[in-house]
């Protein structure tokens, strides 16, 4: 149809390139270089698989900077401990997720490694108060955003589940103690950056499958949740009757 | 009540005059008895013919002692008897203007069989006043059955018997004749249909008077078609089915086959056909249609009616139904997942009133797959579904950056047109596959947009990437959708404190009658500012264009400086409150107080005017016009297109509040229209509403004689149930109880000399006797 019509239809994925969807990595505690060109890989997976067009270069923001709100979706990866946030940076954080943004926290800290962990849950208390993470059961939309999966998949094994806090009825926290993004980093000779443990490119496929559900979740919400309910809410209501023919009818 | 003049007898009885108490009395007996006993044996010794003769003596002196002592005398009074009274209960409810049994009208030989009662009741005379009530809705007085006319609206016999038990106490009725065709369309028809004539005992039993009744008959049910019972429900939702149920009797014969009607306004919505069969009289109809518009209606159902029908009105039945939206029920079809989508499908979630159905593309053909179909939790776009078979369900469909000509739309697009012209609300949004560069130009769906399209040769003709912050035209200062405040300045001020948007569809134009609420401050195309925010509409349908991506901007950026999503809310909920027409954006309203006025009841008309900027517009001129509506023959010709016809004007100015309030009495009955027209900022507006008047006949709903009625009457009463021509003589009534004693004089036995002389001569004589033979 384009072509016949002599069209020529733009390759934004957007009208402005600047508003493709995007995530910005937090500058903490030198995680935001931890796993180089993994954000990138991911966003472009993501393009090539959905009809996503995602912003492939992701921006390095402090937790403190407004431009926090140029960005729905935010990364912090982390390797180990780090020093407590500045309060404005709390503040800024909370009213962020309270806003509609999605903050994806992955531990990329070496086996055993606790601080990190100790770390993510202290500001997220001093964030969001009140609001603990919570263990994602395993029928979440993020397991079904768009493949199907049935766990939560990473570089490596340490918890079998994702975590995360909810605001209203969307998960605006998702935590993933399994080094996520470690899994995409590719190095500049092309292969991947760092193994996978136990190991296998099943494993890999699976965490990038994992990776793009985040995405898709963070666009969508529970949109797949509620696919559920359509045809219950198509039914509902009863618009049409048996045809009513102004002709004499018996 | 009254009591008439005493008429005076003589009564004459034996008393006793003494008032010894029941105790007093016992032990006298007692001691007469124990003297007789003592004499008795003290002459047993002697012989039997001297022992009879003074135990004879004795029990005589103790006989007379003992009358003595009771005061035995002859009362004589002169005694009033006051007369009670009859009732004569006459029903002139409108069914007695029917024929009976001969040509005349049930109540002209209900009177004509009264008159024939002269001589019953000069007899009665002495003992009974007469009292006539005429009877329908209830009972009243008249001096004679003569004053009666057959125009009660209703038929309600157990009231009427009701009030006469409260006008008389049980003592004072003699009895209750009633003369009626029974045909009761109150609780004692419905007690005998359904067998339960507790109520029905209750009443006449407070009566305390037998009641006869006299049926007029006839026995042969009149030709009549009636519409006996309609159920509907006042409030129905728009979209969703309707059901109207109604009942329609035919009574006196057979008859043809008779064309049913059922009408919104003017418009017929559906026709059926009567047919008759034999040992049938009530005939039940279900119409069933689906209202594609919120607002009232006067709905007109009507039966043909019978070449000899005396009665017409009951064939037809006007009623008025409020239609009313339930959830807002939108469709959100999204291109590819973005933020744009992302903040207004939670808007839209967030929102209670709105049932939400979205459907995202999530994969496009170019897609790599590298998974099976059963890893992917994909379904396929049901194109067919949502656009053929559900699409007029949709109030507001939602077009969200998407590609149309890459899902074989194309055969949809010619409806979802339609759906706009009915009065479905559509918005587009922008984006790379929306607008021109969606390629909408020459398609169906650009007859709707209120923004002109080229399909454009160049990226830069389709789209603009810039930041920008758009400005609030002078249409969109006034305009509900870009309300974000009351207040003009605010209003403004708020605009301009919005975080900037990113990117613009271009388009050529706007559409005329468009308004254009946003624009580019600095973007200009076609010689105007390149538009951002525009409304507009085709045929009942509202459509809104909002040419960027990224509104939501408004709702997530607007929290970095501590402020919050709420003008993105009021936006979006101005926006869908003015795709459904809520009435509060409307710029005039009428509205009658009452759905249904009774015959004869005044109609009261509230105006309200808005001008441009919302505000009530005071001092606007509005010419309020009602019209009725007019059927050719009254419930002969269904088929006939009813016209209408106007029956009043006024022209006046709306007050300080912007209301005008009209009062006016309709001259019958009947479905009305009541509309109004003004100006407001040089277009002319204009609304309307509608009403029914309704004399609301019960009585004719049900106008076949019942004689059951009548007879349950009688049985529960202790009367007897006649035929219209029975006397009156043998009928059983109550004699008159009250009764006054004038005079009264008693003439003691004991006073006279007889009964001195026995007095002293029987103890005398037992005296002599017993010293004659010894005992003394």
């Amino acid at each position: 149809m384009a072509a016949l019509l002599g069209a020529v239809r733009p390759a934004h994925a957007t009208v402005s390139p600047e508003t493709r969807v995007g995530a910005a990595l937090l500058d903490i505690g030198g995680g935001a270089t931890a796993r180089p060109s993994a954000v990138e890989q991911l966003l472009w997976e993501t393009s090539k698989r959905t009809s996503i067009q995602a912003r492939e270069r992701p921006a390095v923001l402090s937790p403190s900077s407004p431009g926090l709100f140029e960005w729905p979706l935010l990364v912090w990866i982390g390797v180990g401990e780090v020093p407590p946030l500045e309060p404005a940076a709390v503040t800024l954080l909370g009213r962020w997720v309270r806003a509609g943004g999605l903050l994806f926290i992955d531990d990329a800290s070496p086996a055993g490694g606790v601080g990190f962990d100790a770390s993510v849950r202290r500001e997220l208390a001093r964030a969001l108060p009140g609001r603990p993470l919570k263990r994602l059961s395993s029928d979440h939309t993020l397991f079904r955003s768009f493949y199907l999966l049935e766990k939560a998949y990473g570089r490596i094994e340490r918890a079998p589940a994702l975590e995360g806090i909810d605001h209203g009825e969307r998960t605006a926290v998702v935590y993933s103690r399994n080094d996520l993004l470690g899994a995409f980093g590719r190095d500049p000779g092309g292969g991947w950056r760092l193994p996978m443990e136990p190991g296998g490119d099943r494993q890999r496929e699976m965490a990038l499958r994992m990776g793009i559900n985040l995405v898709m979740y963070a666009t969508c919400l529970d949109y797949k949740r509620d696919q559920v309910h359509v045809t219950e809410i198509l039914r509902r209501r009863r618009w049409t009757v048996e045809p009513i023919d102004p002709n004499i009818e018996r | 009540m009254d009591e008439a003049a005493a008429t005076g007898t003589e009564v004459t009885r034996w008393v006793l005059l003494s008032d010894w108490g029941p105790e007093t009395l016992g032990l006298v007996v007692t001691l007469c008895i124990a003297v007789v006993a003592l004499a008795a044996w003290n002459v047993r010794a002697l012989s039997r013919p001297r022992r009879a003769a003074l135990l004879a003596l004795r029990v005589l002196t103790v006989l007379m002692l003992l009358a003595l002592f009771l005061q035995p005398g002859r009362r004589t009074e002169n005694v009033s008897r006051v007369r009670n009274h009859v009732v004569v209960l006459v029903d002139d409810s409108r069914s007695m203007g029917l024929p009976g049994e001969r040509s005349a009208s049930r109540l002209e030989e209900a009177r004509a069989a009264i008159e024939a009662q002269g001589g019953a009741r000069s007899a009665w005379a002495s003992d009974h006043i007469i009292d006539f009530y005429g009877v329908s809705e209830r009972a009243r007085p008249v001096q004679g059955p003569d004053e009666l006319k057959p125009e009660g609206d209703a038929s309600r016999l157990l009231v009427g018997l009701s009030e006469i038990g409260q006008r008389y106490n049980s003592e004072a009725l003699a009895a209750v004749l009633v003369y009626s065709d029974g045909a009761d369309n109150g609780a004692l028809g419905s007690a005998v249909t359904r067998g339960e004539l507790g109520a029905v005992r209750d009443v006449v039993g407070r009566l305390g008077a037998p009641v006869h009744t006299f049926f007029t008959g006839p026995d042969a049910p009149p030709r009549d078609v009636a519409i006996t019972q309609v159920r509907y429900d006042e409030f129905a939702f728009v979209h969703n089915a309707v059901s109207i149920e109604a009942e329609i009797t035919v009574t006196g014969g057979d008859t043809a086959p008779l064309p049913v009607t059922l009408r919104r306004d003017d418009v017929v919505l559906a026709r059926r056909v009567l047919e008759a069969r034999r040992g049938e009289t009530t005939y039940p109809f279900v119409f069933e249609f689906v209202p594609d518009k919120t607002g009232k209606a006067v709905f007109t159902l009507e039966v043909g009616g019978l070449p000899d029908e005396r009665i017409t009105d009951n064939n037809r039945r006007q009623f008025v139904v409020r239609v009313i939206r339930d959830k807002i029920r939108a469709l959100q079809v999204v291109g590819r997942p973005s933020w744009d989508e992302r903040f207004l499908r939670q808007l839209l979630k967030r929102n209670p009133n709105v049932d939400l159905i979205s459907f995202f593309i999530l994969r496009t053909a170019g897609s790599l797959t590298l998974a099976s179909q059963e890893e992917l939790s994909l379904i396929p776009f049901p194109t067919d579904e949502l656009f053929r078979q559900q699409l007029g369900s949709f109030d507001v469909i939602f077009f969200q950056n998407f590609d149309w000509s890459a899902y074989d739309m194309e055969p949809y697009l010619e409806g979802i047109l339609e759906f706009v012209r009915r009065g479905g609300g559509f918005v587009m949004t922008g984006g790379d596959r929306s607008f021109a560069s969606g390629l909408y130009a020459n398609t169906p769906i650009a007859q709707f947009l209120p923004v002109q399209l080229r399909t454009p040769t160049s990226a830069a003709e389709a789209l603009d990437a810039g930041e920008f912050r758009p400005r609030l035209t002078e249409a969109g200062r006034n305009h509900p959708i870009t309300r974000l405040s009351l207040a003009r300045d605010e209003n403004e001020a708020l605009w301009a404190g919005l975080p900037p948007l990113r990117g613009l569809n271009l388009v050529s134009g706007v559409t005329q009658g468009s308004a254009v609420l946003l624009e580019h401050p600095d973007l200009n195309r076609g010689g105007a500012p390149a538009p951002v925010v525009v409304a507009g509409g085709l045929g009942s349908g509202r459509v809104l264009a909002v040419l960027t991506d990224t509104s939501w901007h408004w709702d997530f950026k607007a929290a970095a400086d501590g402020g919050d999503n709420r003008h993105y809310y009021r936006f979006y909920g101005n926006a869908m409150r003015w795709l459904m027409k809520d009435p509060a954006l409307e710029p005039v309203r009428v509205e009658a107080d009452r759905d249904r006025y009774p015959l004869g009841a005044e109609a009261t008309f509230q105006v309200r005017v808005l001008g441009t900027d919302y505000q009530p517009a005071k001092g606007a001129r509005v010419r309020v016009e009602v019209t009725r509506q007019v059927f050719a023959t009254a419930g002969t010709a269904p088929e006939a297109q009813p016209v209408s016809e106007q029956a009043f004007e006024v022209t006046d100015e709306t007050n300080e509040q912007g209301e005008l309030v009209v009062r006016w009495r309709p001259p019958g009955d009947g479905g009305y229209a009541v509309k109004v027209f003004t100006s407001v900022g040089g277009v002319d507006v204009r609304d309307e509403d509608v009403f029914v008047v309704s004399a609301d006949p019960v009585e004719l709903r049900q106008i076949e004689a019942r004689r059951d009625t009548l007879e349950a009457l009688s049985a529960q009463s202790g009367g007897r149930f006649n035929a219209l021509g029975a006397g009156w003589g043998a009928l059983e009534r109550n004699a008159p109880r009250v009764s006054r004693v004038h005079r009264r004089s008693d003439d003691p036995l004991w006073a006279g000399a007889p009964w001195l002389v026995l007095a002293v001569l029987l103890p005398t004589l037992e005296w002599l006797l017993r010293r004659r033979w010894g005992l003394a």
